[in-house]
């Protein structure tokens, strides 16, 4: 290549604004579809040729929170203030399986769909970003079953439930974050998919998801809520049933945790992304 | 892929817009480590109770007062308005800030704007000619650098936004951009009342570089708004004293025309503090990386950009108070861009390779290692036995009451229109109805022992105050007497 072949440039003309809104746009709707195609199917093979089908998404997290209430709060019974401990569990464990699933999915969603990556060229992260995404069906169904527990119980709820939705968006972008990263090192080295579970447990015991953080002496309080989903749990919790003011001081440095680690995932994803031809 | 092709074609090569482009990601990733770390530390701290100096109390019940009292509404600490304080009209807007997010987000913005500096060391490094692993190095060096560590760590300080703002004006001037240079300094001197003197100082390196209109223009500019802001705005604010001048520069005079004829008269005083250990401490913590990276890669060049950081160095070391020249905090912080560009010009023509990069970065690795052990000895060792009982008993005080107690207490009930520190009782009464939160076996360099035990013994004479909780030393009594001033404790 030389400047005499490639011949004078004609003068480019400044973008603007709008210019920039719209190819972000339309390159986003054209991933978007895809994603939204991948999650489906994702789902579809999850819950095909199952006798239940989509009922599991209801079944797994009320057998999960009627074995946690059995230990917790029959035979250790866990204090929770003025929440039931059964509402307190459950939301705990909605909020929590929407990370902890998401990023399960993540891990083999690369590695999961080597034929496909064989024959079609799309960006990888796609593929990440809709295992993550088909878990959010799990979660609206945990939603409703947390809302007739609400009910049954009669906990009353604040307005300032709205804040969670905030929140909620920031503990997706944080889960995104670890899946990506979790999909792109899987493909390099498969212990990763092995590892995943076991730090996911250790981490969901060292986040308030069973036991309330409030409950415990300042100092280890503060130690559990420096862990971003720990805070994030916990404040979505206050949110919804204390009425407390969104202003928490650790849920701001959570939130700049969640958009740091999607930062971090999709700078590694691409590194490593053109070695997955190689490896897979 | 087409489409990140075309998106790095359309969006802007120069200017502030430059730092949004895709290829910036990466040096978006460490602005962002650096926020999420260093906030997550500031805001540990807090719920820790560990002293903060008494400035995060001072800023929150500014911003409290502001929201609700008005914008000159004189805080219960000092007897000024908030914006006496050491920031400028900027401080106004954080108000808003504190009013969304409370003292979680003022931290996470303070860690944010340092953390900006990265992003524009990485952008200038380019339009000077940086390598990569040069830029990266100047990069981890600025952020680990003590300076701005101990300022993100130790308190809140609104004028931390005049670092981001002057790296823009830097970049701005790199890039020959006269009207956004001017725009950036503009805002950075409604940040800092410090950064009127570093613009001021860089006004004189632009003109001298052959950039004469904008060299006026920052000069003029810097002596008009330092002027109104120290000469006019302030004293009327105040009702004709001004608080920052008495308190740092009373050596030279009572006011600041008054001190600029001390120094052309006795110019001896510029160099006083020669003689001092405390002083080479202080200008040693600042230089020493940076003094470091360019001996150690054999730069003879001088860049000019010096000037305007020893201007501010300069101004802290004729002080007459110690905290001045402590290189820790947010009176030396303004001065970390323009140190920093010094480095980036002086690098910009050193021979390094990736190797040599790499071996550099073990000198701000080893100064961040002091650093930590520094804080280690002295403000983390300050914990609090009995945070959780601090929760209770600082819980039990009602909403509005007065209240006086330690700084590492008050900063969690400022949100109220008197809020003292222990200080206060010794020249001022303390009137019935207030609220005594103290903890006599934590003891921080902001209240002596001897302050709080005289405290406790008034506190808990017979008839002078009823006590509302008392567990493990901790006690808060409510004054049903006045208190009356009792005088400087020594």
């Amino acid at each position: 290549m030389n400047a005499i072949a490639d011949g004078p440039r004609a003068p480019r003309r400044a973008p603007t604004f709008t210019d920039i809104v719209r190819l972000r746009w339309s390159s986003l709707g054209i991933w978007f579809e895809l994603i939204r195609n991948l999650a489906v199917r994702d789902i579809e093979i999850r819950y095909k040729h199952s006798l239940l089908g989509l009922y599991w998404a209801l079944i797994n997290p009320l057998l999960t929170a009627a074995i946690y209430e059995m230990v917790f709060g029959v035979i250790l019974k866990t204090k929770t203030g003025t929440i039931p401990y059964p509402v307190f569990l459950l939301t705990g464990l909605t909020i929590w399986n929407l990370f902890g699933n998401g990023v399960t999915s993540a891990v083999g969603s690369v590695t999961g769909s080597a034929s496909l990556l064989a024959k079609v060229y799309f960006p990888r992260i796609v593929l990440p970003t809709a295992a993550v995404l088909a878990r959010l069906i799990d979660f609206l169904f945990s939603l409703v079953i947390l809302a007739v527990f609400i009910l049954v119980y009669r906990v009353p709820i604040h307005w300032t439930l709205l804040w969670a939705v905030v929140i909620l968006g920031a503990e997706f972008m944080f889960a995104l974050g670890i899946g990506y990263l979790c999909a792109a090192l899987n493909v390099l080295y498969r212990d990763v998919s092995q590892l995943v579970g076991l730090v996911l447990m250790m981490w969901m015991w060292l986040s308030p998801v069973m036991y309330a953080a409030s409950s415990l002496p300042t100092v280890v309080q503060s130690i559990l809520l420096v862990n971003p989903l720990g805070a994030l749990i916990q404040v979505q919790r206050d949110l919804i049933f204390q009425g407390a003011s969104p202003n928490i001081p650790y849920v701001w440095p959570a939130l700049a945790w969640s958009v740091f680690v999607f930062v971090a995932g999709v700078i590694v994803f691409k590194r490593i992304e053109p070695m997955f031809a190689e490896v897979m | 892929m087409t489409t990140e092709l075309r998106e790095t074609e359309i969006l802007p090569d120069e200017g502030i817009g430059s730092l949004l482009r895709p290829d910036r990601l990466s040096a978006w990733s460490w602005v962002l480590a650096y926020t999420a770390i260093f906030s997550t530390i500031s805001v540990l701290r807090f719920h820790l109770w560990i002293a903060n100096g008494l400035d995060l109390g001072l800023f929150e019940q500014g911003f409290w007062l502001t929201l609700h009292k008005g914008l000159l509404a004189a805080t219960s600490y000092t007897g000024y308005p908030i914006v006496e304080s050491g920031g400028s009209w900027l401080v106004y807007p954080l108000a808003l800030v504190y009013g969304v997010g409370g003292v979680g987000l003022l931290l996470v913005a303070q860690a944010f704007a340092l953390g900006l500096g990265y992003l524009f060391i990485d952008r200038i490094g380019d339009v000077v000619g940086v390598s990569r692993h040069v830029k990266h190095l100047i990069g981890m060096a600025y952020l680990l650098s003590p300076t701005i560590l101990g300022t993100n760590l130790f308190d809140f300080h609104p004028a931390v936004l005049a670092v981001p703002l002057l790296f823009w004006m830097l970049l701005a001037v790199v890039e020959g951009n006269g009207l956004s240079a001017a725009l950036a300094a503009l805002l950075a001197i409604s940040a800092s009342d410090l950064a009127p003197i570093l613009v001021l100082g860089a006004g004189v390196v632009v003109w001298w570089r052959r950039m004469p209109g904008l060299g006026i223009i920052l000069v003029i500019g810097s002596l008009v708004l330092g002027s109104i802001d120290w000469l006019v705005l302030l004293p009327t604010a105040n009702h004709g004293l001004l608080p920052d001048w008495t308190a740092y520069f009373s050596a030279l005079g009572t006011t600041p025309l008054q001190g600029v004829g001390t120094v052309l008269r006795h110019p001896g005083f510029l160099v006083a503090w020669v003689g001092e250990l405390r002083t080479w401490e202080y200008v040693g913590v600042l230089l020493v990386v940076p003094a470091g990276f360019l001996v150690l890669s054999r730069v003879h060049r001088v860049s000019a950009w010096w000037i305007p950081a020893i201007l501010l160095m300069e101004t802290n070391l004729v002080s007459a108070l110690p905290i001045r020249t402590s290189p820790f905090n947010e009176f030396s912080v303004a001065a970390v861009p323009f140190i920093f560009m010094a480095v980036i010009e002086g690098l910009s023509r050193a021979q390094l390779d990736r190797r040599r990069a790499k071996a550099l970065l073990v000198l701000p690795i080893l100064v961040f290692v002091i650093f930590v052990w520094q804080q280690h000895r002295t403000f983390w060792r300050s914990i609090p036995a009995q945070p959780t009982v601090l929760q209770t008993a600082a819980n039990a005080v009602p909403q509005g009451a007065p209240v006086l107690a330690q700084n590492f207490v008050i900063a969690h009930l400022s949100e109220r229109d008197r809020a003292w520190l222990p200080a206060r009782a010794e020249s001022r009464p303390l009137p019935t109805g207030t609220y005594v939160l103290l903890d006599p076996l934590t003891t921080t360099g902001t209240t002596p022992p001897a302050v709080l035990t005289r405290l406790t013994q008034e506190v808990l004479k017979k008839g002078q105050a009823d006590v509302v909780f008392s567990q493990s030393g901790i006690i808060l009594a409510r004054l049903v007497k006045p208190i009356s001033p009792l005088g400087e404790f020594k």
